[in-house]
C-alpha cells in the first residue's frame, strides 16, 4: 500500500486486535472429527481422465469445530480436498495452485495460543494436511491451509504425473457472507417480451443510447460515468470476476456496517464491504463486485445492471467502474471515499485484469458516456471530479479460459485515442 | 456557554489544526525542475523484438524526488521509466499490469501525497503525474515514453513490459539493479571460487547419487555443531538461477543488510559462510518469510554450476519473534512448487536420503532452530527460457545412499 495517515490507525488496530486475539481462553483444546462436522455436505466433485477430486471449505463456525480454534480470526481458511486416482501412474497434488502462500500446517497451529497442548495441537494440524502424492488406486485427503476467502471461494487444484496435467477450477460458497446478488431474481428480471435480441449494429445502437451516468434514487442528479458493458449469462459473469480475483458485496445489516465501520477506522481490509446505491434503470446495482489493493480506501469497485438486450442469446448488462484512492471530508457525509478522477484508466485496468486472467474473449468501444476533459471535469453524486473520453468499453467474458494472445479487439467504429 | 458548546469548542479547538495541512487552504509550493530522462538514459536496458525497442530503468529515490518532488520510496512507491519505439505498422497497448500487477495510479499518487500543499500546488501535482504517466497505446512510427508506479523492490527488480497489438503480442522481460545496491553474493568473486583443476564435471545420474550422500546438514563456522538440512541443489548458470528466484518474488540480500533472518548469524558449509541469501516475503496475512542460503559446489553437471543450500520458513510467533517451522520439507516443497509456477523450473529429482528425523524426536540447529524431515532432498533445474507448467520433467533416482 501507499503509506498514509491512515497507517497510523492501522498499527493501532492491529494492536488492539493482537491484544484481544492474545488475551487466551484457557478452556481447554477440543478438536472434533470431520464426519462429526457438517460441511462436507457442500463439497463439490469433479472427474475426468480417471481422477476424481472433492473439495469442501469448512465455515468459520465449522473450522473452528474441526480444529479446535479460530483459524478464520487468524486469516486462514482450511479447504478439505480428496484426490482418487483411477489411472495407473502416480500424480502429485501441487497446493501452490491453490493458494500461492498457502500456510503451513505448523504454521496455521502455531498462531494459537493453546500452551498447554501446544504440541498436540501441531500434530493434529500436521497429520491433517493432505499428502500430495498418490500413487495408482490410491485415495488420499486432507487439508491445505489458505488465505480466507468469504462468499464464493475460487480455486484451482493442479495435479501433475509425467507428462499429465489435471486443472480445474472449483467455485465453493462459503457460509456466512450475506451476498448483494444471491436475493436478485435474474431469471425472472425480464418478462420474455420484454427481451430484445440484437445484432451487432442494434447493439452499438442501444449502448449509445443508453443512460449516460448513475443517478441518485430520485433522479435528479447524475454521477459516475457508465463507463463498461459485459455481455455474458449471470453464472458466466459472476465466475469470471471472482476468478479475475474480485470480491463479492455484503448487503448492508448491522455486521458489516460494523466491519465496515472498523476497517475504515483501522484501513484494514474489510474485502466484502458493502456499497452505496446508485441507480440505473430506476433501480439500485444487481451486482456489485470490488477489489481491494491493502486496505478499505484503496479498491476498485463496479456495479453492473442487467438490460433487456441479448446478444447471440447472452445477456448484456451495463456497469461503472471506479478507484478509490483515498478518503475525504465531505458537508453532507463528513467522509467519503475519493474517486480516482481519471476513470478511463480504471476501465482500461479492468480489460487487462481480465484479459491476465484468461476471463476476456472480446472487447470493443462504444460512445454513450459524455465526454470530459482534464480541464473541465464533471461529478459525480458525491462531489468528486471526474474526467474522461466518454467511450464504454464492452466485455465479451468467457467461461472458458481464453489466453491473452487470443483475444479478439472487435472493430468497431468508436475507439480510443 | 453551555456544557455542550464548550465540548464542541474543545473538539474543534483540537480538530481544526489536525485538518488543516490536509484542507489545502494555504500550504506550501509543489517545485519540480522540467523533466528530462537525459540523466538515467545511459543506464537504461534497450531491448528490440521485430520493430519494436523498449528502453527501460528503475529510478532511484534521489531521482525520484527530483522528478515528482516527493520521496516516494518513503511511501513504497517506485516509478518505473519505460519508452517504447514502435516502427511496425500496427496500433499497440501497453499494459501496465504485466510491470505490477497492483500498480498504483498516476493520480492516486499524487492524491495520497497531497498533504500540506496549497491547492494550486495540488493541481500541479496531479498534472506532472498524468503529464509523466506512461501511455497505454503506443501509434504505428510512434515512440512514447513514460513512467508506471510500481510497489518498491529493493535490490534487482524483475518485471515484464507486456505489449498486444492486432495479432501480435511482443513480451519484453527485464532485471533492473537499484543504483547503489550490492547484494551479499556481489561480494564474493564466483568466477574464481574454484580452480579448474577444483571443478567435478560430472553427468548427471553422477551428480545425483554424489547429492544423495552428501553430510546432512550445514554447520557453524568451526564445524563443531549442526545446523539445518542441506536440503536443495539448483543447476543452472548463476544468470539463469538470480532470474528464477527473481521470477518467484525471492529478493536478494544486501551485503550490509541486517535482516531478521541474517542477524541470528552465518551457516557455514565448505568451511565458509553462505555464497548468496534469498528471502521470500510474498506473505500478507502474517509477517512470515523463507530464507534461502546458496553455496557455490565444486562441481559442473553438463557444463551447468551446482548451487546447494538451505531453506528455512519462518513464522510471526509471540509478537514479535519468528520462529522456523520445523517442517523442512515443506519449505522444499514451496520452493520446488514457486519456481514451478514461474515458469524457469526444467527439470527436476526427489532424493531420499538417510537423514530422518521424526516429528517426535526434532533435532535442533546450533542457532536453536529445531527441525524434522522425512530426510529429502530437492535437486531443482533452472532454465533461462520459459517452461510451461505441464512440460516440466521429473527425473526418478533410485541410487544409493551410503547409511
Amino acid at each position: 500500500m501507499i503509506s498514509g495517515k491512515a497507517n497510523g490507525w492501522r498499527k493501532i488496530g492491529l494492536c488492539l486486535a493482537l491484544l484481544v486475539g492474545t488475551s487466551g481462553c484457557a478452556s481447554g483444546w477440543q478438536p472434533m472429527p470431520i464426519d462429526e462436522v457438517a460441511f462436507l455436505d457442500r463439497a463439490v466433485t469433479h472427474e475426468m481422465d480417471s481422477i476424481r477430486v472433492t473439495a469442501a471449505v469448512p465455515s468459520a463456525r465449522e473450522s473452528r469445530a474441526i480444529f479446535g480454534a479460530d483459524t478464520y480470526r487468524r486469516g486462514v481458511q482450511p479447504v478439505w480436498i480428496e484426490i482418487e486416482n483411477s489411472s495407473a501412474a502416480p500424480v502429485a497434488f501441487l497446493p501452490f495452485g491453490l493458494d500461492a502462500e498457502y500456510f503451513t500446517p505448523l504454521e496455521s497451529a502455531s498462531m494459537h495460543n493453546e500452551k498447554s497442548q501446544q504440541g498436540e495441537m501441531e500434530r493434529y494440524f500436521f497429520s491433517s494436511g493432505v499428502n500430495p502424492n498418490i500413487a495408482p488406486g490410491q485415495i488420499r485427503s486432507g487439508f491445505v491451509f489458505t488465505h480466507v476467502d468469504e462468499g464464493t471461494k475460487a480455486f484451482n487444484i493442479d495435479l501433475i504425473g509425467d507428462e499429465f496435467t489435471w486443472q480445474h477450477t472449483f467455485f465453493i460458497q462459503v457460509p456466512g457472507l450475506k451476498v448483494d446478488h444471491y436475493n436478485v431474481d435474474f431469471d425472472g428480471m425480464f418478462s420474455e417480451d420484454e427481451i430484445l435480441a440484437v445484432d451487432d449494429q442494434e447493439l452499438i445502437e442501444a449502448f449509445r443510447s443508453m443512460p449516460c451516468c448513475t443517478a441518485n434514487a430520485k433522479d435528479t442528479n447524475s454521477g459516475d460515468p457508465l463507463n463498461i458493458a459485459v455481455i455474458g449469462d449471470p453464472r458466466e459473469v459472476y465466475y469470471a470476476f471472482v476468478r479475475a480475483g474480485w470480491d463479492e458485496t455484503e448487503i448492508v445489516k448491522a455486521s458489516s456496517g460494523f466491519k465496515t465501520a472498523i476497517s475504515f477506522i483501522t484501513g484494514g481490509e474489510y474485502r466484502y464491504s458493502p456499497v452505496s446505491s446508485l441507480y440505473v434503470f430506476g433501480r439500485p446495482q444487481d451486482v456489485a463486485f470490488q477489489k481491494a489493493r491493502d486496505n478499505i480506501h484503496e479498491r476498485n469497485h463496479l456495479r453492473l445492471w442487467m438490460t433487456n438486450y441479448k446478444y447471440e442469446g447472452r445477456t448484456v448488462w451495463i456497469g461503472q467502474i471506479s478507484r478509490d484512492i483515498g478518503v475525504r471530508f465531505t458537508p453532507k457525509t463528513i467522509t467519503t471515499h475519493k474517486v480516482d478522477p481519471n476513470v478511463d484508466e480504471t476501465r482500461e485496468y479492468l480489460v487487462e485484469n481480465l484479459a491476465y486472467n484468461q476471463a476476456l474473449a472480446k472487447f470493443a468501444y462504444v460512445s454513450g458516456a459524455v465526454p470530459a476533459p482534464i480541464d473541465a471535469p464533471r461529478q459525480n453524486l458525491t462531489g468528486d471530479g471526474y474526467f474522461t473520453d466518454g467511450l464504454r468499453v464492452v466485455l465479451w467474458i468467457t467461461a472458458e479460459p481464453v489466453p491473452i494472445d487470443e483475444i479478439e479487439a472487435v472493430d468497431w467504429p468508436d475507439k480510443p485515442q | 456557554m453551555s456544557r455542550i458548546t464548550k465540548t464542541i469548542a474543545k473538539i474543534l479547538i483540537v480538530i481544526l489544526p489536525a485538518c488543516l495541512p490536509l484542507s489545502g487552504c494555504g500550504g506550501r509550493a509543489y517545485v519540480v525542475e522540467p523533466f528530462d530522462p537525459g540523466s538515467f538514459l545511459e543506464r537504461a536496458h534497450s531491448e528490440t523484438q521485430d520493430g519494436v525497442t523498449v528502453q527501460t530503468t528503475v529510478v532511484s529515490a534521489d531521482e525520484t524526488e527530483l522528478i515528482f518532488g516527493l520521496p516516494l520510496y518513503d511511501s513504497g512507491v517506485q516509478p518505473v521509466w519505460i519508452r517504447v519505439q514502435n516502427n511496425t505498422d500496427k496500433r499497440l497497448r501497453y499494459a501496465p499490469v504485466s510491470t505490477d500487477r497492483y500498480y498504483f495510479a498516476p493520480l492516486e499518487v499524487s492524491y495520497v501525497n497531497r498533504s500540506g500543499f496549497s491547492d494550486d500546488a495540488r493541481d500541479q501535482m496531479n498534472w506532472r503525474f498524468h503529464e509523466l504517466a506512461m501511455p497505454r497505446r503506443i501509434q504505428a512510427g510512434e515512440s512514447v515514453e513514460g513512467f508506471v508506479f510500481t510497489h518498491m523492490q529493493a535490490g534487482t527488480k524483475g518485471f515484464n513490459i507486456d505489449l498486444f497489438g492486432d495479432d501480435v503480442e511482443y513480451r519484453f522481460n527485464f532485471f533492473v539493479t537499484l543504483p547503489g545496491f550490492v547484494a551479499d553474493h556481489s561480494e564474493i568473486d564466483l568466477q574464481d571460487l574454484y580452480a579448474e583443476d577444483e571443478l567435478a564435471h560430472i553427468s548427471e545420474k553422477q551428480f545425483l547419487t554424489s547429492f544423495a550422500n552428501l553430510p546432512c546438514c550445514t554447520s557453524d563456522a568451526n564445524g563443531n555443531e549442526t545446523g539445518s538440512p542441506l536440503g536443495i541443489a539448483i543447476i543452472g548458470q548463476g544468470k539463469d538461477v538470480l532470474h528464477g528466484l527473481l521470477r518467484g518474488r525471492w529478493r536478494e540480500v544486501a551485503a550490509n543488510e541486517t535482516f531478521a533472518g541474517t542477524a541470528t548469524g552465518d551457516y557455514y558449509y565448505f568451511g565458509r559462510p553462505q555464497d548468496a541469501t534469498f528471502i521470500y516475503e510474498g506473505r500478507k496475512a502474517i509477517d512470515g518469510y523463507y530464507e534461502l542460503r546458496l553455496w557455490l559446489a565444486p562441481q559442473t553437471v553438463d557444463d551447468k554450476p551446482v548451487w546447494l543450500g538451505q531453506l528455512r520458513q519462518f513464522f510471526a510467533h509471540r509478537w514479535t519473534q519468528h520462529r522456523p517451522d520445523p517442517d523442512t520439507d515443506n519449505a522444499q516443497s514451496f520452493l520446488l512448487q514457486n519456481i514451478w509456477y514461474s515458469g524457469t523450473l526444467l527439470k527436476y529429482s526427489i532424493l531420499q536420503t538417510s537423514h530422518k528425523v521424526g516429528i517426535d524426536d526434532q533435532h535442533t540447529d546450533f542457532q536453536n532452530g529445531a527441525y524434522f524431515t522425512v530426510g529429502r532432498r530437492s535437486a531443482l533445474w533452472i532454465s533461462g527460457d520459459a517452461v510451461p507448467l505441464n512440460k516440466v520433467q521429473e527425473i526418478k533416482f533410485s541410487g544409493d545412499t551410503h547409511d
